[in-house]
């Protein structure tokens, strides 16, 4: 450690601009301390100390002239890194009618930072886990976060909503940064923590620190953990909330809560983003724009028309069990750093150090899945491959199986699923239902103006693709016994892939048994294909519907009825694709038959967006959906399946 | 024709009846077998005998208007007319959809078992029981319309 005189800061400012990089430093603005671009030393809150408690930010003068005396503001490094709203990519319909996608990079800004508290230095971290160092790579967080020069100071002076030492992410700057700073009166003592910090702070004019200021330091460090005020109890957290999701608390602190997003725009870890499409005036041309979303918004949870997440309830549960429990089992870390943003700028003064005592006020603990290791991660720009339309095929009054032209699917496995989308109107995700070399069948129903769209275009037309995505259906693991196959409407289209193969391959599927309900004749997709299956060894059909014409002479009633009557046998594994109702039953009537849950495989469906884990959208408890399943084994997910809210 | 009392065992809720117990109701049962597009009985019909289905598939049909919509299809260890149990008029038409083999036992006899023998009257109705509760539940899984506009997937 080096020990300077505070005039040095101007030194520091000039090295850190050297190259044109934009010098980023908390600076009084609006009536706030806010990370922004500065220029001079002047800039920084000089005199100014920023007062918290919950629901309350002012700022004050200080009676001496501290430049880094204050805590954390309304924003944090997050913006710079993952953009508020980033254009993703553009679309472009040409004259002749076909598709371009182009992706947008962001400009090159390098961008050094000066200021930053260990807190935010470990928010830093938690994003760069989740957007670089998941099983898909966000290349526009990387663009912006590559090459940044990191100034972090040392944290003297904690916040009365601060709780960094209880997360373990503070007051001492000990990662994450080049240069770490401790500010004393006139004096910094200058740490660097990595080759580039080494060679700035060999510029400055400094004489290597003495004992006593080592343990002035070391003394400042235990006082500012010392003031911090409500301790949180991170013990097994992860595992006592997901132990208390039916906690009577939830609903008090709804009552409280105004759902206003708030917590989450200040968050400096939380990441769920939205995408839309900015369509031109005459059409021709998109973009598809991702911007910050919130778990608390209705629409973030919104599954064909409905929310999952209704309630302000469980809503507030989402994002508390998130940011604290499932994060773990997602990233390897919490989602808090105790930075206490969520509970300033809270308008209803909500403390969430308390609401964690009161939600864990007992010894109840559920385990939750170990972190996922991530050994390879891969690009993803999210900007679809243009596919064309081969032929369509009509199922019945809503469903259309468009068969398409398009390249990346030579790995797909039966369960994944793409995203397709048409520009100016949006993009969804749909099962694929089968795939013939370098075509593969989507099976679509008409729902809103993107799945109206897709079923209304013709062969020659093009479209957008993405995928294949998710993990599909363990044939391995089913081959060799009694296999059975429930589909529920729709839900046939993502098995028909599996079933063709496991058909094709009597030797290792001797006994399959496909039960299949829909809601009226018309509505049985594949009719004529599974009529060719009938006759294949080893296999046998079983359909019913909720409501039968006058000339339908066969099953008439739920799926779960037909499995009733069948001898199932406890050697059989089963796989269900449905409405999570008709799942939840068919589950039921196969652990009666003696089939155990971790012998059923079930695929779910959760409001996705980007399909990489990237946007946060299609949690449910500690799995993505989209990257995780969306088939899992019941076991995995039967602590939270057919739970409202979850 | 007449039951062996073995032909009982094929159902499961009566093979958990003693033997003596299979016996009496062995001996007011009887064997019939139904082509399909036999009627059992009729919407409206006065309370006759109940059915249990050793194989084959009865269809419930109710009128609607000038028609008649088919409601639920039951199988092999069903109970077929229930309602009689309760002294009730039909409230479905019962056709045969699927050749069948069915266990017929009049109501009157099959009451009075239950009443002389609490075991036999037990088993029955906890049957009945069982099977009403099936179709309650399944009935509303249908009235929800899982697959309809609007509903996941």
């Amino acid at each position: 450690m080096m020990l300077a005189r505070r005039a040095q800061l101007e030194r520091l400012f000039e090295l850190a601009r050297e190259g044109g990089r934009a010098l980023i430093g908390p600076t009084v603005r609006d009536g706030a301390i806010v990370f922004a671009e500065i220029e001079r030393v002047e800039q920084l809150p000089i005199g100014w100390r920023d007062v918290q408690s919950p629901g309350k930010y002012r700022l004050e003068r200080r009676s001496d002239d501290a430049a880094f005396g204050h805590v954390v503001g309304p924003n944090s490094a997050k913006e710079l890194f993952f953009a508020p709203s980033e254009t993703l990519y553009r679309a472009e319909r040409r004259p002749d009618g076909k598709l371009g996608f182009t992706a947008h990079k962001p400009p090159p800004t390098a961008k050094a930072l000066i200021g930053v508290r260990a807190c935010d230095l470990a928010a830093m971290r938690v994003q760069d886990r989740v957007f670089e160092r998941s099983q898909f790579r966000d290349p526009q967080y990387g663009a912006r976060r590559a090459d940044t020069v990191v100034i972090g100071v040392h944290c003297t002076e904690p916040g009365s909503l601060c709780f960094c030492s209880s997360m373990g992410t503070g007051p001492r700057v000990t990662e994450g940064a080049d240069l770490a700073l401790a500010e004393r009166g006139d004096e910094l003592l200058v740490d660097a923590l990595s080759p580039r910090g080494e060679a700035l702070l060999a510029q400055l004019e400094a004489t290597e620190a003495s004992a006593s200021d080592h343990a002035w330091l070391d003394a400042a460090m235990d006082a500012s953990r010392a003031r911090m005020g409500t301790a949180v109890d991170v013990r097994d957290l992860h595992e006592r909330l997901y132990a208390n999701l039916d906690h009577p608390r939830f609903a008090e602190v709804a009552s409280r809560c105004l759902s206003c997003s708030s917590c989450t725009s200040v968050c400096p870890t939380c990441f769920c983003s939205n995408a839309v499409e900015r369509s031109d005036l005459d059409g021709a041309a998109s973009s598809r724009v991702r911007e910050w979303d919130s778990c608390f918004t209705r629409e973030h949870s919104t599954l064909h028309g409905h929310a999952v997440r209704e309630q302000t309830s469980e809503r507030y549960r989402q994002w508390i069990t998130h940011k604290f429990g499932a994060w773990v089992a997602q990233f390897d870390s919490s989602g808090c750093t105790g930075c206490g943003r969520c509970i300033a700028w809270c308008p209803a003064q909500i403390d969430v150090r308390e609401e964690l005592a009161a939600l864990t006020n007992n010894d109840r603990r559920t385990p939750l899945p170990s972190a996922r290791s991530c050994d390879a991660s891969q690009d993803e720009t999210l900007v679809p491959r243009v596919a064309e339309v081969v032929s369509v095929a009509r199922e019945s009054g809503d469903v259309v199986t468009l068969r398409l032209r398009a390249e990346g699917f030579e790995s797909f496995a039966p369960g994944q699923f793409s995203q397709l989308s048409l520009p100016a109107i949006g993009e969804a995700p749909i099962s694929i239902s089968g795939r013939d070399g370098a075509e593969v069948e989507h099976t679509i129903r008409a729902v809103g103006a993107l799945t109206d769209a897709l079923c209304k275009l013709e062969p020659g037309e093009q479209l957008g693709v993405r995928g294949p995505y998710g993990r599909g259906w363990p044939l391995d693991e089913l081959a060799g016994g009694p296999v059975v196959v429930v589909a529920g409407g729709i839900g046939l289209a993502p098995l028909r892939e599996a079933l063709r193969r496991m058909i094709a391959d009597p030797a290792r599927f001797t006994d399959l048994r496909l039960f299949y309900g829909a809601r009226t004749p018309d509505d049985l997709l594949y009719a004529r294909e599974m009529l060719g299956w009938v006759d294949r060894p080893g296999f046998r059909l079983y359909a019913t519907v909720d409501r039968a014409s006058a000339t339908w002479r066969g099953h008439v009633g739920v799926v779960t009825r037909l499995l009733k009557r069948e001898t199932v046998g406890d050697r059989a594994r089963a796989i269900i694709c449905g409405p999570e109702t008709m799942m939840r039953f068919t589950v039921d009537a196969l652990a009666r038959a003696g089939v155990p849950h971790d012998r059923v495989w079930v695929t779910m469906e959760r409001h996705m967006k980007c399909a990489t884990g990237l946007c946060g959208r299609c949690q449910l408890g500690p799995y993505f959906v989209c990257k995780d399943g969306p088939v899992f084994r019941f076991d995995e997910v039967a602590s939270l399946f057919g739970r409202q809210g979850i | 024709m007449a039951v062996d009392p073995s032909t009982l065992d094929a159902m499961p809720f009566l093979r958990r009846l003693a033997a003596d117990a299979r016996a009496e109701l062995a001996a007011i049962a009887t064997l019939e077998e139904h082509s399909a597009g036999a009627v059992l009985f009729r919407e409206g019909d006065a309370p006759g005998a109940v059915f249990l289905v050793l194989e084959g598939r009865v269809t419930l049909t109710m009128r609607v208007g000038q028609r008649e919509a088919s409601v639920l299809s039951l199988g092999a260890d069903e109970l077929v007319g229930w309602s009689s149990l309760l002294a009730r008029r039909r409230v479905a038409t019962a056709l045969i959809s699927q050749r069948s083999r069915l266990l017929r036992i009049e109501a009157s006899p099959l009451l009075e078992l239950c009443e002389r023998d609490a075991r036999v009257g037990y088993a029955v109705m906890a049957q009945a029981f069982e099977d009403v509760s099936d179709r309650l539940v399944d009935t509303r899984m249908q009235l929800l319309d899982l697959y309809g506009k609007g509903a996941s997937r």
